[in-house]
């Protein structure tokens, strides 16, 4: 009665005891993503007249809404960035932080299905882009997708080290 | 088989992780994130907090970046960029094609089409079968911003062209800290301008927002990269060579589109 007890006390849905380190992979998936969000958010955020080029490069929005994602996004990656970096709301952020990076890899697929030739403008840039060949848009597609399954192991498992959100939210007593 | 709680317990006793007879955690076997959040509630905070930190974050970044992007009301146009869709001039008005070429002074490739399909437009426009706009545009960086505000400097001097073919003359690599101001000065002077009024403009940036407008025109216009060449209208990508521009050419002239 005890082990069971105790088994069903862990914070792992899989039966066993939750190792000790992976607390600490929570942790390293979310400065992680956190290091990413940041780096994508200030190289859009130095050059808005870029950001929008880079946005209606995709051709996949309607003019009238090039301007406020191309100048909105990177202040939502900003604060994904925040939250995972700092440790509040890991779960919300992990989930969010994979449900943009979907959106990303849809757009990229449909640029690269599309037949056009724009840099994906991820980390700032993405106007001149002669010679866009099938390889980048895999190697984007690739890296997202990495970075997809970090966000979405994360949101999986959100208990990490190094954060307050846990003890604020959802530590037993 | 208890080991592990015995050994954490000592050790962590605030956390209560493996404690068995907790009186708040059901024994039921159910799992312990529904049971969390039974526990003690999400407060709204915790919930909407990041919620509205987001909408917060993207609101004020729209208002911050429309703020910064460039200034819509103060455009100094020149007085002789007068292709149909801004740009510079260069053939007879009766010429029944246009040529039009987005370029950036930075741009590598610019320059190799300018010294490989360049000789190629110039025989166009002298035989009176072309006319042709060069938009300087600023894809690159910050000095394709000061030569493109140069060159039309240069052209309120009557010297467009003369500056324009130095520049894709004098490349250095992209965004090197090449062409500083007193280096878009010295290539005036090569091209004999030394007027107090072109050396104000370079210096003042007179054009950069007409320049930042034609780069923001011409990504409306699906122009991704440079250099884009369009013949009577049409994204012409073949024109980026002799062969390719004089088919689009004579196509162009024979189908009258």
């Amino acid at each position: 009665m005890e082990d069971m007890d105790q088994v069903l006390g862990e914070p792992t849905r899989l039966g066993g005891p939750a190792p000790e380190w992976r607390p600490w992979a929570a942790t390293a998936a979310r400065l992680l993503l956190a290091a990413v969000w940041a780096w994508a958010a200030v190289a859009k955020i130095s050059d808005p007249d870029a950001a929008v080029r880079a946005v209606r490069a995709y051709q996949l929005l309607p003019e009238a809404l090039v301007r406020p994602v191309a100048w909105g996004l990177p202040f939502a990656e900003l604060a994904l960035a925040l939250l995972l970096a700092v440790g509040l709301a890991t779960r919300l952020a992990a989930a969010g932080s994979a449900g943009l990076l979907g959106l990303f890899m849809v757009a990229i697929a449909a640029a690269w299905a599309r037949g056009l030739q724009i840099h994906c403008g991820c980390f700032g840039g993405g106007g001149p882009a002669a010679g866009v060949q099938a390889r980048d848009y895999l190697g984007e597609l690739v890296r997202d997708t990495g970075l997809l399954a970090v966000a979405v192991l994360l949101a999986w498992q959100p208990h990490s080290r190094l954060a307050p959100g846990r003890r604020l939210s959802s530590e037993e007593p | 088989m208890s080991t592990r709680n015995t050994r954490n317990r000592p050790s962590k006793p605030t956390k209560g992780r493996n404690r068995p007879a907790s009186p708040k955690r059901p024994t039921t076997g159910r799992r312990r994130g529904a049971a969390a959040g039974r526990r003690r509630g999400r407060s709204p905070l915790q919930l909407w907090g990041p919620i509205v930190l987001l909408v917060v974050a993207v609101a004020a970044g729209i208002a911050l970046q429309s703020a910064r992007s460039h200034p819509q009301a103060s455009v100094a146009v020149p007085a002789h960029a007068l292709g149909p869709n801004g740009g510079e001039l260069l053939g007879r008005p009766s010429a029944p094609v246009l040529v039009e070429e987005y370029g950036d002074f930075q741009c590598p490739v610019c320059g190799q089409w300018e010294r490989t399909v360049g000789p190629t437009v110039r025989r166009l426009v002298d035989q009176g079968r072309i006319r042709f706009a060069y938009h300087p545009i600023a894809f690159i960086g910050p000095e394709s911003l000061a030569a493109a505000n140069a060159a039309e400097a240069a052209g309120d001097e009557g010297r467009f062209w003369a500056y324009h073919d130095l520049l894709f003359a004098d490349q250095a690599p992209e965004n090197s800290g090449a062409l500083t101001t007193d280096r878009l000065l010295e290539l005036g002077r090569q091209v004999g301008l030394t007027s107090p009024r072109f050396q104000q403009r370079v210096r003042d940036g007179t054009y950069d927002n007409w320049v930042r407008q034609a780069t923001d025109q011409a990504s409306q216009r699906g122009v991704n990269a440079t250099p884009t060449v369009f013949v009577n209208g049409r994204q012409a990508d073949g024109a980026l060579t002799a062969q390719g521009l004089l088919t689009a050419v004579n196509a162009a002239a024979a189908g009258g589109i």
